[in-house]
């Protein structure tokens, strides 16, 4: 009794409060993962009672299945994509707005503004732009004599359209966190560099972006996350068509499961879009943490 | 133990049991925490009535999901609020889930864990049959009209839902165009590709489709296939697609055709990306001639032109009569396992009322299911009595698909115009879902 005493008052006690959390993370995150391995190797149509295991055959189908492809390579410019636009759009941004000028939080607020606004809400306001009939696109270049475009009927086109759009509406977020990791860089080094007769593009190399770096793997691998896991916008923009070339995994996830009533198979893909993303995370943060500087 | 600790073990069992008391709440508990609008003159009705009476008798709330939108719920909405006005016990809270109402009442059925009451959007039988209360002792069982009675009763004889109407429909087109080019309403492909080479010639849209909602273009499909695969009577495969040994290399004969359409530049340029809204605007301003949809598209072209006019046609066939599709459209079951059957019962026999059926009706131009019931179908009427006497067949996929290839139409469909997938393509993805998914029906 004693010993117990000693123990939980010398601090140990404090490892009681984790348990809340980890009780809620195992509801939540462990249990419903291990229930999608198990979903992932039966015929299970998303609603029945009844299924059957089918080992690891949902897994098999999926190296040989085009749709799979597509997503998979539209993921990729999803996830990679947004992620190399939105940084250096984003750190141009907090760049600028990190200068002392009339107006600055006018300009914050306009970039930021976006980021407010739901995935579905920007999906449908960009299908309005963009749309053949009525399109404020298309409109514009009629104004100017030019032919009308149906610009979401080309796949590819669409792709990246949707690129374009998830970039600029989250661009506000890469720029806030910039903007913060600006403002922790201590002025005395660009004092100092200045004395020197330093030049602008070498202070942002040799200072600005090695003291940014922890500021960039947040943002990259945040970036990356959400580009991976892109959903709303794509349902609203394109429903992942013409028929099935601008979906992304995600969507694709949504449409098998709910559509097509293949859970079982939705679930595998779930799995495989779960371990890429968990992949791509450890690797970049590896790649980006080796460039971090201590100040 | 130190202070510290006896206030982290006091938060952590304050933490559980607010976690468990918020799990153990009963169903009459949540349901009783959902309070009505009050802005809502049911809500207005019910507080009025509950402050009067000296005996307050507990509230009970039926959750009613609804996949309806448009002038259909605005309908239901109606009827519900009546209905709260006047049944001051009862809150009829309707929830509508039009997106993605499917995939919802498939989770809920996973669970088990279903509303009191909901629409069966066509699946009466084929899928909701084992969570609904049969509701043959019902007073307007005995009414349903001889459309609808094989289409909502099982083979035990068990009918499940309230149906309101008989979902009667074939292809819309517009009259306007098809008169002033002399074009008489095509009952054959032939005569059709022959009526839209005039139109296309004339400067007018064809055929408009709404590629973006793939549901327009599941729709579509499910029009074609059965006038090539079972109501021509040259070729009539219904018995080999009910058994499983339908050979669907035939249906590369549906694929072709509706590539045929294409490549020949019937359909509206943005095809494969416009919304229905882009439909319905073309036939209001008299720019399309024919489009592969039901009749509640009428509805929303005559809100946008009040003057368009727009009727509907038989479906053509190569051989043999044209025809016209039928089936359920808007039926209420009641949950088997709810807890308040009387009052969903209660609820269910007031819409059974002919002003009610006839209001749901109305909202869709289509006839009533039950036979006391008289319906305003406007020009309609008379296009409905001229084909009384037509062949008529249930939708392609209800009656020949297992349950879920509506959403196969909903990508082969799309796969198809966007050359995604080629012909042979298109029929190899729709028996591998066809086997799958008769495979776990059964």
């Amino acid at each position: 009794m004693k010993v117990f005493r000693r123990k939980w008052t010398s601090g140990s006690h404090l490892y009681v409060m984790y348990l809340p959390a980890l009780i809620l993370f195992a509801v939540f995150v462990f249990y419903p993962l291990f229930e999608g391995v198990q979903i992932s190797l039966t015929n299970w149509n998303g609603y029945s009672q009844h299924y059957q295991y089918v080992g690891f055959d949902n897994f098999k189908m999926l190296f040989t299945d085009h749709k799979v492809i597509t997503a998979f390579q539209n993921t990729l410019v999803y996830g990679v994509g947004s992620t190399v636009i939105q940084n250096i759009w984003g750190l141009a941004y907090a760049l600028l707005l990190n200068q002392v000028f009339f107006g600055r939080k006018w300009v914050r607020s306009a970039v930021y503004l976006p980021v407010l606004i739901s995935g579905l809400v920007m999906g449908f306001i960009w299908y309005f732009i963009m749309q053949y009939d009525g399109g404020a696109l298309n409109d514009i270049m009629l104004l100017f004599g030019m032919e009308r475009v149906d610009w979401l009927a080309d796949g590819s086109r669409g792709v990246k359209i949707i690129l374009f759009a998830t970039s600029m509406q989250f661009v506000g977020q890469a720029m806030i966190i910039y903007l913060a990791g600006l403002q922790t860089i201590p002025k005395t080094y660009y004092e100092a560099a200045e004395i020197d007769g330093t030049g602008a593009w070498r202070k942002f190399f040799n200072i600005t972006l090695p003291l940014l770096m922890p500021a960039i793997i947040i943002s990259v691998i945040y970036k990356l996350i959400g580009g991976l896991q892109l959903f709303d916008l794509i349902v609203a923009l394109t429903g992942g068509g013409p028929g099935s070339s601008t979906h992304s995994f995600s969507t694709l996830i949504n449409s098998l499961y709910f559509q097509s009533q293949n859970a079982g198979y939705a679930t595998a893909l779930g799995i495989v879009l779960f371990l890429f993303i968990l992949c791509v995370t450890v690797v970049t943060h590896k790649l980006i943490s080796r460039n971090e500087v201590e100040h | 133990m130190n202070k510290a600790g006896r206030a982290s073990l006091v938060m952590i069992m304050a933490l559980l049991i607010g976690i468990l008391a918020a799990c153990s709440q009963t169903k009459e508990n949540a349901a009783g925490s959902q309070t009505p609008d009050s802005n809502t003159p049911s809500a207005q009705a019910s507080e009025s009535a509950e402050t009067q009476s000296p005996t307050k008798k507990e509230k009970v709330t039926l959750e009613f999901f609804s996949n309806t939108s448009g002038g259909t719920l605005e309908a239901y909405q109606r009827i519900v609020d009546k209905f709260n006005q006047e049944n001051p016990d009862i809150f009829v809270e309707l929830t509508p889930q039009s997106k993605d109402y499917e995939a919802l009442m498939n989770a809920k059925m996973a669970t088990n864990d279903l509303p009191d009451l909901w629409n069966t959007h066509g699946w009466s039988v084929h899928k909701y049959s084992e969570y609904l209360r049969p509701l043959n002792d019902q007073p307007w069982a005995s009414k349903l009209v001889n459309e609808i009675k094989p289409i909502v009763t099982d083979s035990a004889g068990n009918v499940y839902v309230l149906p309101f109407d008989v979902d009667i429909s074939g292809m819309l087109y517009n009259v306007k165009i098809l008169q002033e080019l002399n074009i008489t309403v095509p009952e054959t492909w032939e005569q059709f590709l022959a009526a839209c080479e005039v139109i296309k010639n004339a400067g007018y849209t064809p055929i408009a489709i709404g590629g973006k909602d793939t549901g327009d273009v599941a729709g579509f499909l499910g029009r074609v296939a059965p006038s090539f695969l079972t109501q021509d009577a040259s070729v009539e495969y219904k018995d080999e697609l009910k058994d499983g040994s339908f050979d669907w290399s035939h249906f590369d004969e549906v694929s072709k055709f509706i590539l045929q359409l294409r490549d020949k530049g019937y359909y509206n340029v943005d095809y494969l990306t416009a919304d229905k809204q882009a439909v319905y605007k073309g036939f209001a301003e008299n720019k399309v001639a024919f489009a592969f949809q039901a009749n509640n598209s009428i509805f929303q072209v005559l809100q946008l032109n009040p003057d368009a006019q727009i009727s509907m046609m038989r479906i053509p066939v190569n051989n043999g009569s044209p025809f016209l599709i039928s089936g359920e459209r808007d039926a209420i079951g009641i949950w088997k396992d709810t807890e308040h059957e009387e009052e969903a019962l209660k609820f269910l026999t007031y819409m059974s009322q002919p002003e009610n059926v006839s209001q749901i009706a109305e909202a869709y131009s289509i006839p009533a299911a039950l036979t006391d019931v008289q319906v305003n179908l406007g020009d309609l009427e008379e296009v409905f009595s001229k084909f009384s006497d037509v062949p008529v067949t249930n939708n392609f996929d209800r009656e020949y698909l297992p349950n879920g290839m509506w959403n196969t139409l909903k990508v082969v469909g799309p796969g198809l115009l966007s050359g995604e997938l080629n012909v042979e393509n298109a029929s190899r993805a729709m028996k591998t879902d066809y086997d799958r998914l008769r495979a776990s029906a059964q």
